[in-house]
């Protein structure tokens, strides 16, 4: 109960916990076969919480992070990226368009 | 082909085949087998997902369109940067987060068991008789152009594909993919350089785009409205993206390519690669059948492209096929001569003394194709397939000829590799892993996607086998893949939108898009590309009806997938 109280205090850093048996986890095949060992309920549920609350708090915010902290390399976030390939579709209609006009000239 | 061009093909093959397998080395666990260990860069998954939509018919069947019929072919792809736009931004972060096997996978968590599997037998079914389809097809093109026996073509290919897919998973699937793309962008481009080329003296680029242009193949854009031409803006734009939408967002041939990426950011670029790519690549595959056309102005094309048919003809010494050859020589003359004097002045008269002369030589051709309908009791006769393989093997200087070929091998076979991965990911994961073992270890579940894999690839040779006897049955087999995409579509916009519904609801809404569209298919004459519009509108509104009267469990919100 004493770790319970203390891991769902802010101070724990489950994040880095976290982060850090992912990070192994990427790194071999052996360490990904030892990583997946750990028995699900401390995996998922961060250090055998009975109640799962914050950790699927983090979890969740870990998955918004993975969604939001991914910023296009393109023109720098993903609206901006797609607002461009359509402007690209529309400039290759337009230009299409014009092909059309100059050249089919059927009788 | 001569020597040279055999040891290009070779040598093309076994290096793209040898370095696929090289990259999937160490895919033991089902992870690795079906999803790369999601490991996968976006330049590797984007060529993949090309590849995979590249089949050696859309290599060869497309500039053979553009020869035929004109460029507008173009404008079915103006719908893929918007499809795709929508799913990078919408679907990819749900089917990441959620961490699925295959696309259907993700319908269970949303929904229930029955609408997953429902949506996983539609596309083994579609699937299924597509992979024969696909091996089938160019089989039987490159066996007439190479001179092969048709078993030997469909064997040589299917032993390579099944081979290398079987043994490297989606690994070496993809490096392949990744390779055979590499071939075939190279063979378009030297396919467009070579057919500028080879223009007669005196005729120049802009010269042969002014004859295609009067000759009507070169209207990339009709703003005109028409439920029944496919090929216009607004059913490019709207039924084109509903197509793409339901195929690289629901088909787990395309989902699964996506599905490998190393992140979200990795899966989305792959998307948007494809978006920018694909409509320019298009452009350029249809103008090179129009730089063909405009080269056959000047150089006499066979009456019948098939060279089975055309010889079966001449065997026969018909006299009225030997009179109809001579008239075709006559109508070639003639239009060569009107295009000539067309480019030494234009003026009205040269311009329709040439569309005469077009008109007329087409017409011979034509009584050409009734002969040989006639002699094939009346069945259709269509040659679009073999006029750019005819112009490659016959004019293209030597190498070139071997480079061209391994890019039709290659769409061939990335293709076909593509399809029974993925055919082999939806058999295990969603009905072996769920109906038939339950709880395997995660090697056993590997072996049985190999199993699979070369199962799935037995049946498509065994079906391309006896391709030449189903006849009208492969246009049955094409008109029926089309059907089913709406209201696949119309499960995933359910399961992703932020609406209510449930899995009965999803459940019913597709049966009942699948009805639609079958009704659609049979009582209206819409165009192809609006099936899919129909079945997911039907399949939304109907899954939304039934949601709202029969409630079934609570299912998480797509957001907590």
């Amino acid at each position: 109960m004493q770790i319970r109280r203390f891991v769902e205090t802010r101070d724990f850093p489950v994040d880095l916990v976290y982060a850090a048996l992912d990070r192994i986890r990427r790194q071999t095949a052996v360490a990904r076969g030892f990583v997946d060992r750990i028995p699900d309920r401390l995996w998922r549920g961060r250090l055998g919480l009975e109640n799962a609350t914050l950790a699927d708090q983090l979890d969740n915010r870990n998955k918004a992070a993975d969604v939001d902290d991914e910023s296009s390399p393109i023109l720098g976030s993903w609206p901006r990226a797609y607002t461009a390939v359509l402007i690209h579709l529309a400039l290759w209609i337009v230009v299409l368009y014009v092909f059309t006009v100059r050249f089919d000239l059927p009788q | 082909m001569r020597p040279l061009d055999w040891l290009v093909l070779a040598v093309s093959l076994a290096g793209i085949i040898g370095y696929g397998l090289y990259r999937s080395r160490g895919s033991g666990s089902v992870h690795d087998y079906l999803l790369a260990g999601k490991s996968m860069r976006w330049w590797v998954i984007g060529l993949s997902i090309m590849a995979t939509q590249a089949s050696a018919i859309t290599f060869i069947g497309t500039t053979g369109q553009g020869y035929a019929d004109g460029i507008r072919f173009v404008q079915f792809y103006f719908g893929l940067p918007i499809a795709m736009v929508i799913i990078a931004a919408v679907a990819v972060p749900f089917f990441h987060r959620s961490g699925v096997y295959t696309a259907y996978e993700y319908l269970e968590k949303r929904f229930d068991r029955k609408t997953r599997t429902l949506a996983s037998l539609i596309f083994l079914i579609q699937r299924g008789l597509g992979v024969g389809l696909a091996l089938y097809a160019p089989a039987v093109v490159l066996s007439i152009m190479v001179g092969w026996p048709e078993w030997a073509t469909i064997v040589t290919m299917g032993v390579l594909v099944v081979g290398y897919t079987s043994v490297g998973g989606i690994k070496a699937v993809m490096w392949t993919d990744a390779q055979q793309m590499t071939v075939m962008l190279l063979g378009i481009v030297a396919a467009f350089v070579a057919a500028v080329l080879s223009l007669p003296s005196g005729v120049s680029f802009g010269d042969a785009l002014y004859l295609a242009g009067t000759s009507g193949k070169l209207q990339a854009v009709d703003l005109s409205f028409d439920w029944q031409n496919r090929y216009n803006l607004w059913s490019g734009l709207i039924g084109g993206s509903f197509l793409a939408l339901a195929y690289f967002g629901c088909d787990q041939s395309q989902v699964q390519r996506y599905l490998t990426g190393k992140s979200i950011r990795h899966m989305r670029l792959s998307l948007l690669f494809n978006s920018v790519v694909k409509v320019p690549l298009q452009f350029v595959i249809l103008l090179t059948g129009a730089m063909v056309f405009s080269f056959f102005l000047f150089e006499q094309p066979p009456m019948l492209f098939n060279s089975v048919e055309r010889s079966a003809l001449e065997e026969s010494n018909d006299p009225e096929y030997a009179a109809v050859e001579e008239r075709y020589e006559q109508a070639f003359s003639e239009r060569r001569e009107a295009a000539r004097s067309l480019l030494r002045a234009e003026t009205s008269s040269s311009r329709r003394a040439y569309s005469d002369a077009e008109a007329g030589f087409q017409a011979v051709r034509q009584e050409g194709i009734s002969l040989a309908e006639q002699r094939k009791d009346g069945a259709t006769y269509n040659d679009t397939n073999y006029i750019f393989l005819t112009f490659v093997l016959k004019y293209l200087p030597v190498g070139l000829v071997g480079l061209i070929m391994a890019a039709v091998f290659a769409a061939a076979m990335s293709s076909i590799s593509s399809e029974l991965n993925s055919l082999a990911a939806v058999t295990v994961m969603d009905h072996y892993r769920v109906y038939i073992r339950k709880g395997a270890g995660d090697r056993h579940y590997a072996t049985v996607s190999k199993i699979a894999t070369a199962f799935w690839g037995l049946y498509a040779m065994a079906f391309a086998g006896f391709g030449g006897q189903l006849g009208s049955l492969i246009e049955a087999v094409n008109i029926v893949g089309s059907l089913f995409y709406g209201s696949m579509l119309g499960a995933f916009v359910l399961a992703f939108g932020p609406w209510r519904a449930n899995g009965n609801g999803a459940f019913a809404g597709m049966l009942a898009g699948l009805a639609a569209v079958a009704w659609a298919s049979r009582n209206t004459d819409i165009s192809f590309l609006w099936y899919n519009l129909v079945g997911c509108v039907v399949t939304v509104l109907a899954g939304l009806i039934v949601s709202r009267m029969w409630n079934s469990p609570d299912r998480p919100s797509p957001a907590t997938l």
